[in-house]
């Protein structure tokens, strides 16, 4: 059987709903890349890897993503996201929406 | 927003996220303030009295020009606040001065020059906490394509060294402070 470590033991996480504002549609691919990229920009590799900054859901037609990342973090992915300029050469802007514990508390700032 | 956070915007342009936006330009915001640059600031007095501004910012030069600054009673809040030393954030304590944290510089800047920015905006801000010097953190956006939202403001205040409640306050009371004071007089 696969050891699940408790829950009580796991390092502790928040969920970043954002919204992306630009004339162009990205797919979920270069939306994680240039959140990556600019996160390596800005903290460096080991300030990256600490962050444990995963995309976990995309929507390409409303621009709505789902980040997970440390909740020590939380504030350097906020900056690393607002610090991307452009996408494919196209200006963009990421807008958080809210931030939260859970996915399921983030769903009513959909509406 | 999941927390509606009470949001004054010193420069930028008017959304829904904020309570009251200050904008440099006429009828853009809810009040009008001016810029001094460093060349227009010997001609202050001349040029508030025709432009009759909510608020005056005056931006910052070396230690010398933001002295004068920090001393003269027309300006209110020092933009870009660098270089800031321990006898200046003991003036603009006591003469009531804030440093202005302009999002947008940080964002519009790139590599080397924004490193250098965030240092010189760190050690601005680890003097002006220690001498108790209020902070306000603004926009600097134009349109909607640099909209900045008052989460992202509270989230450049820490990354550059203020705490939690710190960074709240330099978007929410100490503008409205600022403001109120403003209209008082």
């Amino acid at each position: 059987m696969k050891y699940k470590m408790p829950k009580s033991q796991r390092d502790k996480k928040r969920y970043i709903m954002i919204r992306l504002i630009s004339h162009e549609k990205f797919i979920e691919e270069e939306a994680r890349r240039a959140l990556w990229q600019s996160m390596l920009a800005f903290k460096g590799e080991h300030g990256a890897a600490k962050s444990r900054v995963w995309m976990s859901s995309w929507d390409a037609d409303t621009g709505i993503g789902i980040i997970r990342c440390a909740i020590t973090s939380v504030d350097d992915v906020i900056v690393a996201l607002k610090l991307i300029s452009d996408i494919r050469k196209e200006a963009v802007n990421f807008i958080v929406l809210g931030v939260s514990g859970t996915i399921e508390s983030l769903k009513p700032l959909l509406n | 927003m999941l927390r509606n956070y009470f949001a004054v915007d010193l420069r930028g342009h008017k959304n829904e996220y904020f309570k009251t936006v200050v904008s440099l330009e006429k009828s853009k915001g809810d009040y009008y303030a001016i810029e001094l640059l460093p060349e227009y600031f010997p001609q202050r007095k001349k040029i508030i009295k025709k432009e009759k501004p909510d608020l005056v910012f005056a931006q910052g030069g070396d230690l010398i020009h933001n002295r004068k600054i920090l001393e003269s009673p027309e300006v209110d809040i020092l933009s870009k606040p660098y270089p800031i030393d321990d006898t200046l954030a003991k003036i603009a304590a006591r003469n009531d001065k804030a440093f202005e944290v302009c999002i947008n510089d940080i964002i519009s800047t790139h590599g080397y020059l924004r490193a250098r920015l965030l240092q010189s905006l760190m050690n601005t801000i680890k003097v002006a906490v220690r001498r108790d010097v209020f902070i306000v953190i603004s926009t600097g956006s134009t349109g909607p394509m640099d909209m900045i939202v008052p989460r992202e403001m509270v989230a450049f205040g820490t990354v550059l060294g203020l705490t939690y409640s710190q960074s709240k306050a330099a978007i929410g009371a100490v503008p409205d402070m600022i403001l109120e004071g403003r209209r008082q007089t």
